[in-house]
């Protein structure tokens, strides 16, 4: 008999614009020690399903309409609130995505992790509570735990802390151990660390786990069995191999082969779209156009020791790039991959001149920008563009499409008069795939992805020879993200775009890239063409970032 | 999806979501209703009564009656006809300060959250230095310092426009008020929307701008001041009645507006004399006075609601 059984579960949110079904007849089971996936995309339900177990939902709007959960004889859905306080945080723990918004920033971490012991257990002294929470900490693999158990969580680091979240989970000793995108926030280096230590504790500890995740290279690394769900319902379940190798559903295939790996050698993603529709794509339709070698290229974009400083608060010189040389050709792409903190944005700011910085040049079509006064910068505007992480902060909500995509359009007259900026408007909106019927709409009726379209439609606006693309698909799902990479794609083969494709996701580097920066605190450690990195690593930094890369060897 | 639903309206704005959440909100529909009415009252209804100085000594605290629709005070003037003409006094001294405040609070502010550094901190220290000055203490001066303009004024604006005296005398009297409430009224004004500004030009969309390379008054006057006017809208909405309060502490200690004009603290001044033998003098300007202060909150208060961003993105 599995240790949790759910049957028929169905939860819905009743607001004023209507009924939706977020959970709808969702059934899956958990076995006594297994790690179960549950994948799926933003708004799949995936979240919502494990909520609903321990009644965490705020009621109204939500509401279990139906189904069961079988755990140790009970109904959880029936339990009346006192008993399942009990087994919350007892017998079923939870771990979030930010651990830094989990722990309680004025208690030492020792008495946080004490404390679920000490809340389900009256009988416990402090002392008791206290030896058992550091003995945890050391099963977590906090290093010198005697010393740092007395420390405040924000003299942790992300990674760290998200091993309290663990410890203070497990010190109960539970049956199941919730995690609900525990690795989301995390670098992929720290995050490869704690997957290994979540399959060891399972080992140890024998407590099952359900992961929830959006990340399938993920649930590949950890999962034994795993469950897809799709708009609130399990589009397929099973043993996580064999969906990996051979998945039936064709949402599960879509998902599976529009996710870039390192194995992907196609110029343009399958979209979920395609298998949906049941539009056959086999890969080999379109392959690599042979590997990029730059060499004897004449650089677009010449950047040269360059390094942009701040001041901290505490008037400490933060060398946030220290010294980076670039040179990428016209209409090739570079990626610059590094993990949080490394410098790769301010980098890409500073070459579009919108932080100062502190020394080195950078000759774009052997001008230095850096030089340049705000007027005589005017021109270059036009030429370097940006498209930022989220879509929907760079999008001004007080402006229609229209006015966004017409501004800088007249501004740097590029059109004599409005009539014509509305045609080119027009025909921005359909080279990125969106309908100029929208024109008028504001950016708020639009989602995640077709925001996104419209912000590449307003860097395109000024005709741009040069594009950053900072972290632009990072926040996405991963059917959204193979669609704007595609675009990306298709309008640097029309327009011979270059772009500087700053991101920390190397599966995705390595799907759009020519040549590869790898950062490392603000200094680039290995340069080369994208092949060369991803097959033949020098520097042991980007051999570590590419072993941890989950899903990958 | 959501977009494709709605194809057939066009755009949606975020201020027109707004007012279809206002129009759900049936406090705030029926307080902007009172509101309306309240108006149309003073403003409109007020011009056909009898005129409010009008003495009649043989007829003071006379009952309800088809002439005097509420009575006569002391005097024997109409009280129906005082309040109305108070309450355009009342009503006039919050809209018109609070379009001072609202003027002088989004320009300061914006200039120093757009600016930063050292020009914010030192406009700053200039919004917190003026808010230690005690409010009563530079009302008083103020009054004082204005008292001879505002009498020129008022004959100049008689001999030389022809004004009817009263009326002029009813101009001149409130204008040192809107200057005392304006120059007080920005300061907490400006404090949200330079908050608002720091914020905002943060925002990726800020940085879009720079990198298309418009200049910085193009940036604040298109791109930030717009996205502070939510907030502001709301706090200004219930600065109103905050003001037709300080007017009346004003009328009632005796520095704002001055006999024979009526406003709603000077009947409520009056109205208190009699509280024992006739309590209507009192009762009835309280009644449109609270009417108007509760019904601009709650407007405030709908307003804040309905331009709630979290709300929105449902």
């Amino acid at each position: 008999m599995p240790l949790l059984e759910i049957q028929n579960l169905k939860t819905y949110f009743h607001t004023r614009a209507g009924t939706t079904k977020a959970v709808d007849d969702v059934s899956f089971s958990l076995e006594k020690g297994e790690i179960l996936g549950i994948v799926g995309e933003s708004g799949s339900g995936k979240s919502v399903t494990c909520y609903s177990l321990l009644g965490l939902l705020p009621s109204p709007p939500a509401k279990v309409e139906g189904g069961q959960a079988q755990f140790g004889g009970k109904d959880l859905l029936q339990l009346p609130e006192a008993l399942l306080r009990e087994i919350r945080g007892k017998r079923i723990s939870m771990i979030f995505q930010d651990p830094m918004s989990c722990l309680n920033p004025y208690l030492r971490i020792l008495g946080q992790v004490a404390e679920p012991l000490l809340a389900h257990n009256p009988e416990i002294t402090g002392e008791e509570a206290e030896k058992q929470a550091l003995e945890m900490l050391k099963k977590v693999g906090i290093r010198d735990a005697e010393e740092r158990a007395n420390s405040y969580p924000h003299e942790f680091s992300g990674g760290m802390r998200q091993r309290v979240m663990i410890a203070m989970a497990l010190i109960t000793n539970p049956d199941i151990l919730l995690a609900d995108e525990p690795t989301t926030a995390l670098d992929v280096t720290v995050q490869a660390r704690i997957l290994k230590l979540l399959k060891e504790l399972r080992n140890e500890l024998d407590v099952s786990v359900i992961f929830i995740t959006h990340d399938l290279g993920v649930v590949a690394e950890v999962a034994d069995r795993i469950v897809v769900m799709y708009r609130g319902k399990v589009v397929e379940q099973g043993i996580a191999k064999e969906i990996f190798d051979n998945p039936k559903h064709p949402y599960v295939k879509g998902l599976l082969s529009c996710r870039p790996t390192f194995s992907t050698t196609s110029r343009i993603l399958p979209t979920v779209e395609d298998f949906m529709e049941g539009r056959i794509v086999t890969e080999e339709t379109k392959p690599l156009a042979g590997i990029a070698t730059t060499e004897g290229y004449r650089p677009l974009l010449e950047v040269r020791d360059l390094k942009v400083h701040f001041t901290s608060k505490s008037q400490q010189t933060v060398r946030a790039v220290d010294g980076v040389s670039l040179k990428i050709p016209a209409g090739k792409t570079l990626g610059l991959v590094g993990e949080s903190g490394c410098g790769k944005t301010t980098t890409g700011r500073a070459i579009l001149q919108l932080v100062q910085p502190a020394s080195g040049s950078i000759l774009y079509n052997d001008t230095n920008l850096a030089s340049l006064t705000r007027a005589e910068l005017l021109p270059y505007r036009k030429k370097l563009q940006i498209i930022f992480q989220d879509p929907y902060a760079s999008l001004n909500p007080r402006m229609t499409i229209g006015q966004a995509l017409e501004e800088p359009i007249l501004f740097h007259q590029i059109a004599n008069n409005g009539e014509e900026a509305r045609a080119r408007a027009v025909s921005l909106l359909e080279e990125v795939g969106l309908d100029p019927e929208h024109l008028d709409r504001y950016p708020h009726e639009f989602s995640g992805g077709q925001r996104q379209r419209i912000c590449v439609a307003r860097a395109l606006a000024v005709e741009p020879e040069f594009i950053v693309c900072d972290e632009c698909v990072s926040a996405m799902d991963v059917s959204i993200q193979a669609q704007v990479l595609n675009l990306l794609r298709e309008l640097q083969d029309k327009r011979n775009l270059t772009y500087l494709f700053i991101s920390h996701d190397l599966s995705v580097v390595k799907f759009i890239s020519d040549q590869v920066a790898v950062m490392k605190a603000g200094r680039i450690i290995e340069f080369n063409s994208a092949e060369e990195i991803y097959q033949n690593p020098k520097e042991a930094y980007t051999q570590e970032l590419l072993a941890a890369v989950p899903g990958e060897g | 999806m959501e977009a494709e639903k709605q194809s057939t309206q066009g755009g949606s704005s975020l201020s027109r979501d707004a007012w279809i959440r206002m129009g759900k909100n049936k406090l705030a529909m029926a307080s902007l209703w009172s509101f309306a009415i309240m108006i149309v009252l003073c403003f409109g209804l007020a011009w056909f009564c009898k005129d409010p100085n009008e003495i009649n000594l043989t007829n003071k605290f006379a009952k309800v009656s088809a002439e005097h629709w509420m009575g006569t005070d002391a005097l024997g003037r109409d009280l129906f006809s005082r309040i109305l003409y108070g309450g355009q006094i009342s009503i006039l001294v919050g809209l018109v300060a609070t379009m001072f405040s609202v003027c002088i609070g989004i320009t300061y502010g914006s200039i120093s959250g757009f600016a930063g550094g050292r020009t914010d901190a030192t406009m700053m220290r200039v919004v917190d230095i003026m808010l230690s000055i005690p409010f009563l203490v530079l009302v008083i001066v103020l009054q004082a310092a204005l008292a001879e303009w505002s009498s020129n004024t008022s004959h100049w604006l008689v001999e030389a426009w022809k004004w009817d005296k009263t009326l002029a005398g009813r101009v001149t009297n409130i204008i040192p008020l809107f200057f005392a409430l304006g120059i007080f009224g920005w300061l907490t004004l400006a404090r949200i929307v330079r908050s608002q500004v720091l914020s905002i030009k943060e925002r990726e969309f800020i940085e879009a701008a720079r990198a298309l390379g418009y200049p910085e008054s193009r940036i604040l006057f298109r791109h930030i001041i717009p996205n502070t006017l939510g907030p502001t809208v709301v706090y200004a909405t219930l600065t109103v009645p905050s003001f037709i309060m300080y007017e009346a502490t004003l009328s009632y200690l005796g520095l704002g507006v001055e006999a024979p004009n009526s406003s709603w603290g000077i009947l409520i001044k009056e109205g208190a004399n009699f509280m024992e033998t006739r309590p209507e003098l009192l009762i009835l300007p309280g009644i449109f006075f609270s009417v108007t202060l509760f019904a601009l909150n709650f407007i405030g208060d709908g307003l804040r609601d309905a331009l709630d961003v979290k709300a929105s993105k449902d």
